[in-house]
């Protein structure tokens, strides 16, 4: 299965984006809901400020329209009065009509009266009396004559400090009309702000506040509230370009301006504005921008505050999330990285199929026994390749969903455990034996099934090889007429042939049964005895006595043969070896009683009939040959019987093979000398050819010469015998097997002493050592054969550099029956044999053995 | 003067050969059974220094045969040559000494001229 499209690791990085996506939508929505809720102060504290410099604007506006419709309406009427005067004193007149009007008012400060053509007609006042011919021809006053000659009412001037009356003075021009509308006269005068300013003074107007009075044209600043001596006119003159900035953009832009703007910012400057009054003016209110910050400052840090802690608390969050993220994401890290070594370095055998059987995922140890790979075994190929069985049964028309209701019944039906054969890539087959099962995925709900498997093959070999092995040793077990049978420790019968069964029904009744304590049910004194000869055996003596048992009226002679068990150095239990020597014993019991019953008959006889004694003695002489025969036969079928063993077979083929031998020694010794005479050149040639049939005829000899040393049938043991001999003797005969893979080292005493024994049992004894060095050399080799003299003993070293005997079959090697070779190619006797035959010369066998390098034989013999 | 050998072999292919491998050095006189070994002895009782017989032959065996002819001839030498390689029998009949030692076919020239010259030896001394 892919990282990919693992549910887990889908689930993690799922997890760890959702996380992280959560915190950062979270620290975006607190930014956002700051920002938001920071602009909709903000936008609020301005909108209260415009409000607030709006109603200032509003305010200030009626009371400029109002304070100054007053002045007009004095103006006006002035002017009216100073033109309808008319007469030679007109000029005198309209002095004085002014000269009142300004001493009724205080405010006037002068009164003057212009024509049509800008021609001042009559002028009065406290003001600058020199400057007026050049007000009235100035640039200044002709502009403002011509927007007066335009104006609907009261055209204001530009305010300024007149230095010798202190006062701020405001020029005020009103054009005078007639009902037609036509221009008369216009009256221009100057009125004193003071009081203006004293009753602005008190309005309490927000002292950052500067409020302008402008005219529609937007070229001139009639007033300037606060006023500040000095900069006046440089700040009347700035803030008249701004206004008149406005207005060129606003034309431009084909807008109007008083619609399009009551508010004003510009140049850090935040403002409002009237609408335009009767005087053909407007009020505009303009503050510091900085007013704003100063209202909002106090509400921007409560807010940057509240921010900063949301966002610490958030970065707090997040922190304490991520790390018991990573801390869970390292947990799994572990967890996969245990599990992934787990199924990387098991040799358990590890498949992973989806619900459709594809195979999916093979561990490394599946690899290695099928020899195929990931991708080969990729979907399907798994059952193609490595089970064609199955794989045959689909395409034999079966489909996939039956291959899987298979599998499924199999999960199913508990049989955890089911073996199926694999073939590898190399073609061998592989007993597998499998567990399977089934896991949903918790993401998907799709199934997968996971199979672990465990590689029988080695197992399944041994068992077979075990199963062959127990059914040679039964079939050798059975083959015998022989009780034969093997106890435990706890008297338990575990092993039993047909014969000890047959027996044990026939004699007792019993039907035997493994792990049945079969003395207990017998029912006979010969329990007891039977069980103390077990309990010797257990305790390692080999036992051979003859029991009678009872079989119905009549009974049994039983030659009983305890041996115990090894298994190692311990003692597991015993082995039991019967022979039936009945009818043996049954023969030698009738013709004893018969001689008896015999002889009894006769002297009953001879006492009864004196006259039959002579006949009778005759019999008697009779039966006695009779009995010789008998004896005389017994002997003969004895001797046959030896004369069938091979020792006496070979002394005859022995006897038969030397004469032709003598034939073709004799015959061409003869004919060398024959030929020496005759030609002594062809001799010269022909004596290698003769040598060569010597050589024959010698090495025949030895062989033939050494088989007659297996001959010596009788047991006595008073043969001279020279060892060294015999050991040689043994030599030739294995010579053919020796050859080309065995190197003979000898090493042999100078001062061997003459050794009392028998031959014939010695040349097998040492056969049978050096036979099995042999085979235990696999390829080529050495024997090593020496013989060193002690003070009272001969002793033989035959050591090989063989395959050596493992420790537990060291103890065992001199067990009759007891052979690591296979079945049919050793006997296992010939080493208990060897044994038998040094022990019954008084000596002894010792053996060393190192696996892998070798084993030594050492025999000691006295001398 | 050559040594008179006698030897009794129930084969004659063994006589033969015997008389061809030893007539350049010794007289040999041959004989197929005991019966015929008595005779020559007889006729050349007083040349034949050595008797070799076979062991296993038709009617009277070697030994048998040696046990009549030395008790006749006892100052002649007397050897068997057998097949067999070892023999209860000889060895009692070495024992008793009945013969002076046994050869085994295929017999051996020095060994057996070793023990002839030997005999001559004992003779001459």
């Amino acid at each position: 299965m892919s990282e990919e499209e693992n549910p887990i690791f889908m689930a993690i990085s799922f997890a760890k984006s959702f996380i992280t996506r959560t915190f950062l939508l979270v620290l975006l929505g607190l930014t956002t809901l700051t920002i938001a809720i920071g602009l909709w102060i903000w936008q609020d504290v301005k909108n209260d400020r415009f409000e607030d410099l709006n109603k200032t604007a509003v305010f200030l506006n009626n009371f400029y329209e109002l304070t100054f419709l007053q002045r007009e309406l004095g103006l006006t009427s002035v002017g009216e009065r100073m033109l309808a005067i008319d007469g030679p004193d007109q000029v005198r007149e309209r002095l004085s009509v002014a000269m009142n009007a300004i001493s009724s008012h205080t405010e006037f400060m002068a009164i003057g009266l212009v024509d049509t053509t800008g021609q001042l007609i009559t002028f009065t006042g406290s003001l600058d009396q020199k400057n007026l011919p050049n007000l009235a021809k100035s640039e200044k006053t002709r502009r403002t004559f011509e927007q007066v000659k335009k104006a609907r009412n009261i055209i204001l001037g530009e305010a300024y400090f007149f230095d010798e009356i202190s006062n701020w003075i405001l020029p005020i021009r009103v054009p005078i009309r007639n009902e037609n509308g036509q221009l008369l006269a216009v009256n221009t005068s100057a009125i004193s702000i003071n009081t203006l300013l004293t009753e602005l003074d008190n309005f309490n107007i927000n002292e950052n506040y500067q409020v302008q009075l402008i005219n529609e044209d937007f070229n001139s600043i009639q007033l300037y509230y606060p006023l500040k001596a000095g900069a006046y006119d440089i700040i009347l003159h700035q803030n008249a370009n701004i206004y008149q900035d406005y207005k060129t953009i606003t034309q431009e832009a084909g807008i109007d301006f008083f619609e399009a703007y009551n508010t004003i910012e510009k140049n850090n400057q935040i403002g409002a504005r009237s609408t335009s009054n009767a005087l053909n003016h407007f009020v505009v209110v303009t503050v510091d921008s900085s007013i704003l910050w100063q209202a909002y400052r106090g509400t921007f840090f409560v807010i940057l505050s509240i921010y900063l802690t949301g966002i610490t608390l958030v970065l707090i969050a997040f922190n304490y999330f991520a790390k018991k993220e990573q801390r869970f994401e390292n947990a799994l890290a572990r967890e996969r990285f245990y599990s992934e070594s787990i199924i990387n370095a098991t040799t358990a055998l590890i498949v992973g199929l989806d619900a459709d059987l594809k195979c999916r995922f093979i561990n490394p140890a599946l690899e290695r026994l099928t020899g195929y790979t990931k991708q080969d075994l990729h979907e399907l190929n798994w059952w193609r390749l490595i089970f064609p069985a199955w794989w045959k049964l689909l395409s034999s028309g079966k489909e996939i969903s039956e291959l899987s209701l298979m599998l499924d019944t199999v999960i199913k039906s508990n049989r955890e455990n089911f073996e199926m054969e694999l073939i590898t890539k190399s073609g061998e087959k592989k007993n597998i034996l499998w567990n399977y099962v089934e896991i949903k995925d918790a993401g998907s709900a799709a199934k997968h099934i996971i199979g672990f498997g465990i590689d029988m093959t080695a197992q399944r070999s041994i068992e077979k090889i075990s199963m062959e092995r127990e059914a040679n040793l039964l079939s050798i077990v059975e083959s015998t007429n022989n009780i034969i049978g093997l106890f435990d420790t706890e008297y338990r019968i575990i092993e039993f042939n047909k014969a000890f069964d047959t027996y044990a029904k026939n004699t007792d009744n019993i039907t035997l049964q493994k792990g049945m304590a079969v003395l207990d049910n017998m029912n006979r004194p010969q329990a007891a005895l039977f069980k103390s000869l077990l309990s010797r055996a257990f305790k390692g003596e080999k036992i051979s006595q003859v029991v009678e048992y009872p079989n119905g009226s009549d009974k049994f002679y039983f030659l009983m043969n305890y041996n115990p068990i090894y298994q190692g150095e311990k003692i597991t239990g015993a082995s039991l070896f019967v022979q039936d020597i009945t009818e043996l014993r049954n023969a030698q019991e009738a013709l004893k009683k018969y001689a008896t019953n015999l002889e009894g008959l006769v002297n009953e006889r001879s006492q009864q009939i004196v006259e039959a004694n002579t006949e009778l003695n005759k019999r008697n002489e009779e039966l006695s040959t009779t009995l010789a025969n008998l004896q005389k036969t017994q002997n003969q079928l004895i001797q046959s019987e030896k004369m069938a063993s091979l020792g006496l077979l070979s002394a005859g083929v022995a006897h038969e093979i030397n004469n032709p031998l003598n034939f073709i020694k004799g015959g061409s010794n003869a004919l060398a000398s024959v030929l020496k005479e005759a030609d002594p050149k062809a001799f010269e040639e022909a004596a290698p050819l003769i040598d060569i049939i010597n050589e024959g005829v010698n090495r025949a000899t030895a062989i033939v010469k050494g088989l007659s040393h297996f001959s010596r049938q009788n047991e006595a043991k008073t043969e001279q015998i020279n060892l060294h001999q015999v050991l040689d003797n043994c030599l030739v005969i294995l010579n053919n097997r020796f050859k080309h893979k065995v190197k003979i080292t000898k090493n042999y005493t100078d001062s061997l002493p003459i050794l009392m024994g028998n031959e014939g049992q010695l040349h097998q004894a040492f056969l049978n050592i050096l036979s099995n060095a042999e085979q235990a050399i696999e390829k080529v080799g050495e024997i090593s054969v020496a013989t060193t003299i002690t003070n009272d003993r001969i002793i033989v070293k035959i050591k090989d550099s063989g395959s050596g005997i493992s420790p537990e079959n060291l103890s065992r090697i001199s067990d009759p029956f007891f052979t690591t070779k296979a079945p049919g190619e050793g006997t296992g006797l010939g080493l208990s044999i060897t044994y038998k035959i040094i022990k019954d010369h008084g000596g002894s066998i010792e053996v060393h053995s190192d696996l892998g390098k070798g084993t030594e034989f050492v025999v000691l013999l006295p001398c | 003067m050559k040594v008179t050998v006698l030897y009794v072999d129930d084969e004659d292919i063994n006589l033969f050969i015997f008389e061809k491998t030893f007539r350049n050095i010794y007289n040999v006189i041959t004989a197929n059974s005991a019966e015929q070994g008595l005779k020559m002895l007889e006729a050349h009782a007083n040349d034949i220094i050595v008797v070799i017989s076979d062991m296993r032959m038709p009617g009277m065996n070697g030994l048998e045969f040696i046990k009549v002819a030395k008790s006749k001839y006892s100052n002649i030498a007397y050897y068997i040559l057998t097949a067999f390689d070892y023999n209860e029998e000889i060895n009692k009949a070495i024992a008793d000494n009945l013969i002076n030692k046994f050869f085994t076919k295929p017999f051996d020239i020095e060994v057996i001229k070793n023990s002839i010259e030997s005999v001559v030896k004992n003779l001459n001394q």
